[in-house]
């Protein structure tokens, strides 16, 4: 009772709408930035599976995308800008995070998700594909948070899209960044950046995956600091808590979790991965 | 009886032909059906307008009837022609939608003539019926939080798969009034009436698509109805049967919202589109003393090639001039050449003395042949005429004359003169 009545005083004092009145259209889209590590490490093998983590996470990636697109596919056969999407690769070269589109879409930042759709890099088992697997260098996770940051402040800036649900932002990683020194100072300061930026529905989301393949239980959504490394409680700490729609979508996937549960999962299989992409996918 | 169809599709359809509520009546029989095909399913509106078709054309209000004849219906729906994008990757979504089959919600009725109203639906559109006092009774939703609960459709996969339960179609009869109005609504109006029971009034009072648009626009602009496909069946009890279908003209459409790119200005890749007027002229500026420079850089280069080529023409004038004005008499260089050219010299001049000694030659004998008496010499007229007298060359002219040769005897010897004198001392000779 007490967490929704400071909700209520919250949203009135930052003269904020109320997020549960809003539809994501093509008037009002929703942006989805998805950070994907492409680090060496990404190369072992995923879990049990007989394929790498870079391989697990860019067909998550792909699915996750076409799954957008079935949700903004009309009967006409035309797709709805309700969504625009970008994808930021860290790690492939050395020190640098860039834009992880590629073929036609090289080079850009955001692209709807009708463009996303008119330009995939090709087709896998009669599904459309716009990301391959890389596994190259170190981890340069600041930049990368740095790169989402800039881009989520000048997408809230522009046009009608302070009216727009907040952007979510999603990192997968296996590993410690390699950019923010031993105190992690630089990528903290990045994430609370991040968290200010806001639009009249919210502020902006931060969801982390963290795949490592290290020993440890898995911690899907907690709601408390997981007893993991010190690198896993960092990303738990810079992640924000599930909204009203993400706890609903994370139970109608299965998952046990309360109210203020955080966009966290740890050690998580290929299923959680997908799903976690799907709860954090605003529908 | 008066039947009036309101129909306008959403916003974000922009046409009509692509709303996805369908309707089918029969004002004979006064049976009548409405179906909201739902957006993200695969081809909705053809599985609506099916649907309601059949029902028309065969009524049933047994649930379990229904949902054999709406299963034997799938396979119209699943034989109709559909042509997927010639995009490979939407043909990719098209094909996982229609394997998800088509689903609609439905609600159909029959008026009878015993005075009452048989029901039958599945889903979340609503009936609503309104009497002489303005009492409003609803089926199968009264109110919006039944209304939003309901998760009850009819979907194509679910009834080849058996799935759909007798559970799901409520049906019931109501007792009716000729002085009653009948009202089938799809969800989004059926949410607005519930909510305000007194928007019927003024639904009731549309007559035209204007209003209707009016209607609806203002609704949808006070938030008060969902931005979604508005279809209606209004029936009143009249004498005469009347069929009035307000829906948009054909040239109607929802203006198109403006697509523009949203590019990230501070993330440097993509910036040169998005420039501020401020970097446009700095940008410019820096460019014009590029082109200035390089401008410089090409006059300079221009006097530097014309210079070049002043001082190679003077080296080969120079080098021209020492050839031509080299001493004659310059030391000579012990080699073949010279050698060479020595004795050409030597022999060039025993030939000139050779020449000049024939010459001499060559007088001494004209002199022994033509002997000079006069000294008034005739001035020459041709080259090799020898010089005579001109008394001699009368004489000689005279004699010629006689002799038969055309001259005239005027003293002047030329070479015609010369050449008959020849031939005829030498005619004289043989002679």
């Amino acid at each position: 009772m007490t967490d929704t009545k400071t909700e209520i005083y919250t949203i009135k004092k930052r003269n904020m709408h109320d997020i549960r009145n809003l539809t994501i259209s093509s008037t009002n889209p929703c942006l989805i930035v998805y950070l994907i590590d492409q680090s060496y490490s990404m190369s072992e093998q995923f879990g049990n599976a007989s394929h790498s983590k870079a391989f697990e996470v860019a067909e998550a990636i792909n699915d996750i995308i076409y799954e957008v697109g079935l949700r903004c596919i009309g009967s006409g056969g035309e797709l709805k800008n309700r969504f625009e999407i970008a994808i930021i690769g860290y790690g492939k070269e050395k020190n640098s995070a860039q834009s992880g589109w590629e073929g036609q879409l090289a080079g850009k930042w955001v692209v709807s998700i009708k463009n996303i759709f008119e330009y995939p890099l090709g087709q896998q088992n009669d599904k459309p594909i716009w990301i391959k697997p890389y596994a190259e260098q170190n981890t340069p996770m600041t930049k990368a948070f740095e790169n989402a940051k800039r881009l989520c402040n000048d997408w809230i800036n522009w046009g009608n899209h302070r009216d727009c649900h907040p952007p979510i932002i999603i990192n997968i990683t296996d590993g410690e960044a390699t950019d923010a020194g031993s105190s992690f100072a630089p990528l903290i300061n990045e994430s609370q950046q991040i968290k200010q930026l806001r639009t009249n529905y919210g502020s902006v989301n931060i969801l982390n995956i963290h795949i490592s393949s290290k020993a440890g239980d898995k911690s899907l959504f907690p709601n408390e600091t997981p007893s993991i490394d010190r690198f896993g409680k960092l990303l738990f700490d810079i992640s924000t808590p599930l909204d009203e729609n993400m706890i609903r979508i994370a139970l109608q996937k299965g998952y046990r979790i309360n109210n203020g549960a955080k966009g966290y999962v740890f050690n998580g299989n290929a299923s959680d991965l997908i799903n976690f992409l799907n709860i954090g996918t605003p529908q | 009886m008066s039947i009036k169809i309101l129909q306008l599709h959403k916003r974000a359809s922009y046409e009509y032909k692509y709303i996805q509520d369908r309707y089918a009546l029969s004002s004979d029989n006064s049976v009548f059906a409405l179906a909201d095909g739902t957006t993200q399913s695969f081809n909705s509106e053809l599985w609506a307008e099916i649907i309601t078709k059949e029902f028309v054309n065969n009524p049933n209000f047994l649930p379990q009837n229904l949902i054999t004849q709406f299963k034997e219906s799938v396979s119209a729906y699943k034989n109709a022609k559909f042509d997927f994008s010639p995009n490979p990757a939407k043909a990719s979504l098209e094909r996982a939608k229609q394997s998800k089959g088509g689903t609609a919600t439905f609600i159909g009725i029959r008026i009878n003539e015993r005075n009452n109203i048989e029901v039958i639906s599945c889903g979340d559109t609503n009936l609503f019926l309104l009497n002489s006092e303005n009492k409003i009774k609803t089926f199968p939703f009264s109110d919006i939080n039944s209304l939003d609960a309901n998760n009850h459709f009819v979907n194509t996969e679910v009834l080849l798969q058996n799935g759909i339960d007798e559970a799901f179609f409520k049906s019931t009869s109501l007792s009716y009034s000729q002085s009653d109005t009948i009202i089938l609504a799809t969800d989004a109006l059926s949410r607005l009436i519930l909510k305000k029971p007194d928007t019927i009034k003024d639904l009731l009072r549309i007559q035209t698509f204007e209003n209707l648009l009016e209607f609806c626009l203002k609704k949808w602009e006070a938030k008060e109805l969902e931005e979604d496909d508005i279809s209606a069946i209004i029936i009143t009890s009249e004498t005469n049967t009347d069929i009035k279908l307000i829906c948009p003209p054909n040239k109607f459409e929802f203006p198109k919202e403006k697509e523009e790119e949203f590019i990230p200005a501070s993330l440097t890749e993509n910036k040169p589109t998005k420039n501020s007027n401020m970097e446009m002229n700095e940008i410019r500026n820096q460019f014009n003393g590029v082109a200035k420079d390089m401008h410089h850089v090409k006059s300079k280069l221009k006097l530097h090639e014309i210079l070049l080529m002043v001082t190679v023409s003077l080296l080969m004038v120079n080098m021209l001039m020492m050839y031509l004005l080299r001493p004659k008499t310059s030391t000579p260089i012990p080699n073949k050449q010279n050698t060479e050219t020595i004795t050409e010299g030597k022999y060039e001049k025993k030939i000139k003395d050779l020449q000049s000694e024939i010459k001499t030659l060559k007088n001494k004998i004209s002199e022994t042949i033509v002997p000079t008496e006069s000294k008034e010499t005739v001035k020459e007229t041709e080259n090799n005429t020898k010089p005579i007298t001109k008394d001699e060359a009368k004489k000689r002219q005279q004699e010629l004359i006689k002799a038969g040769y055309k001259l005239t005897d005027d003293g002047i010897w030329g070479e015609q003169s010369e050449k008959a004198w020849q031939e005829y001392q030498s005619k004289k000779s043989k002679k």
